[in-house]
């Protein structure tokens, strides 16, 4: 994609998810809103790409879209014939976007209305991703395996629920952003990780969304600048994302271990420092951060040859006092293991409890390197049988059935 | 005495709500119970709930609120209305149970109204 049309998709996608969330909050219908905005947005992708963005992109779309506005936006729907609210709301926006302002970004209502707790968990990101973006359901539903049909009735379904449960538009302050931006940063990272949990490589990165949700986590940092985990999933998903031509070579899977650092993105690595440095600055810490500040830290023992395993022992500490998942557990045991301490970390595999782990993949790929350190051999080749038998990633299955065939050759 | 009629609908029935062609002869049955309610002078409330898919289940456990996306349990008939009717007797709430429409493919449950003052309770 070229500059200028990466300029102006970007910009079409900024206007449309500020005038969907001024028109929204305002008429309660996001469905009707959608509708009403569809075409023009369509038309805008199509067109600014090469006529350039216009001057004031909102009374652009506002334009292209006012016979659908003006009508009320008539909705199919046999109880819902026509919302004069959102009339009102077009006439108002319009008059906005003559005032000598930029548009005003009502965007973290709609974040939040999205992750909002009487909201399917599951949808939360699609949702994200339709209204905020404009993305297509076609799109959102290949990067989630599921059909385009059955995305778009779950879509459907979830608006419904937004507008006659009257969900409120609002952006939650004090005590109840502590409460609800967990949310809204889990649904943002789901969308990053959508698409790269399913089977890898070329086709993965047709379904990824890894620049969407990128977008969503940066628009969160200036939407809630004092908001240090907002920078913390930010950073998080910079590390990665810089990772990602290194990841894999002739479709192979390569550890981080092996990465060939010349293949990573250098300038993101430090975008991603800095929006770290920029978290600790507001002194609260937050699992995202100490996942950050783990990749912060393999990232220099790579760059500059650093060791820093008692460190990734120590952030991981951290992170399974906080936030106590599995992932995080099996992640604190790899970093004892990497600092020699393999024993501990078998320890710690053994008491989490059977039911959370039997059919975790990382928890199998772990145990079986700890076990094969500790020269179990016959317990390392079953453990690799399960982590090889669940993994959903045909190169993570190679790469681990490489391991056991090796382990397998050697004399006990 | 006082009863509840929770009137659980079959998914057929909800979607019936949405179907233009049958909207008007579905809902006819349903003003046909209501004016019977009023006219039999044993209307107390009533009134039709949004679908299931718009239900949200809220619970406390140790102080902590969990607010989830609905409906609990997830069953085929699911709540979609309520009448509270004030009849002499079980018999008389059973009869008119059987004339809800939403009887026909769902069901409808039968629930004496928990009355707090005192000599009212058997």
């Amino acid at each position: 994609m070229t500059d200028a049309r990466a300029i102006a998709e970007q910009t079409a996608r900024a206007s449309y998810g500020r005038l969907l969330a001024w028109l929204s909050s305002r008429s309660r219908d996001v469905a009707a809103a959608e509708d009403a905005l569809g075409d023009a947005f369509r038309a805008a992708l199509e067109s600014w790409p090469k006529t350039g963005v216009p001057a004031s992109p909102e009374a652009w779309l506002l334009t292209a879209a006012r016979r659908k506005l003006i009508d009320g936006a008539r909705r199919q729907s046999t109880r819902t014939l026509s919302t004069p609210a959102l009339t009102l709301a077009a006439e108002e926006a319009e008059a906005t976007t003559r005032a000598d302002k930029p548009f005003p970004d009502e965007r973290l209502k709609l974040l939040f209305i999205c992750a909002h707790p009487a909201i399917d968990a599951a949808i939360r990101t699609p949702l994200m991703l339709q209204t905020v973006l404009g993305l297509d359901a076609a799109r959102i539903a290949s990067a989630f395996l599921v059909s385009p049909r059955a995305m778009s009735a779950r879509l459907v379904r979830a608006k419904r629920k937004i507008k006659v449960a009257a969900i409120p538009f609002d952006a939650p302050g004090g005590q109840d952003l502590a409460a609800r931006l967990p949310a809204v940063l889990e649904a943002i990272y789901a969308a990053f990780g959508a698409g790269w949990d399913h089977e890898a490589g070329a086709e993965a990165d047709q379904h990824a969304l890894t620049g969407e949700a990128l977008y969503l986590a940066s628009l969160l940092t200036q939407l809630l600048p004092d908001e240090a985990e907002g920078w913390g999933l930010f950073s998080l998903m910079l590390h990665a994302e810089a990772r990602k031509d290194a990841r894999r070579e002739n479709g192979a899977y390569i550890p981080l271990s092996d990465h060939n650092t010349a293949r990573w993105d250098k300038k993101m690595i430090a975008h991603g420092e800095a929006a770290l440095a920029r978290a600790w600055r507001l002194g609260q810490s937050g699992p995202y951060q100490i996942e950050a500040a783990i990749q912060s830290a393999h990232a220099a023992a790579r760059m500059h040859d650093r060791d820093v395993t008692d460190e990734i022992v120590m952030l991981y500490r951290q992170l399974v006092e906080i936030a106590p998942t599995i992932g995080a557990y099996v992640g604190y045991a790899g970093a004892l293991a990497a600092a020699a301490r393999a024993q501990e970390a078998l320890h710690l595999l053994d008491t989490l409890e059977t039911a959370r782990v039997e059919n975790y993949q990382a928890y199998w790929a772990v145990r079986a390197h700890i076990l094969e350190q500790l020269d179990h051999k016959q317990d390392a080749l079953s453990a690799y049988e399960r982590a090889i038998g669940l993994a959903q990633d045909a190169a993570a299955r190679q790469f681990l059935t490489q391991k056991k065939t090796a382990l397998g050759l050697r004399r006990a | 005495m006082k009863f509840m009629l929770l009137l659980n609908e079959a998914p057929e029935d909800f979607a019936l709500r949405d179907t233009p062609a049958k909207f008007d002869a579905f809902m006819g049955e349903w003003y046909a119970f209501g004016t019977a309610l009023r006219e039999q002078k044993v209307h107390v409330d009533a009134s039709a709930l949004e679908p299931p898919a718009t239900a949200t289940v809220v619970s406390v456990r140790d102080g902590v609120r969990t607010v989830e996306d609905g409906p609990y349990p997830d069953a085929k008939e699911q709540l979609g209305g309520f009448c509270i009717i004030d009849v002499p007797d079980i018999e008389a709430a059973q009869e008119w149970a059987a004339k809800c429409p939403a009887a026909k493919n769902g069901f409808v449950d039968v629930r004496p109204v928990f009355n707090l003052e005192e000599g009212e309770r058997p």
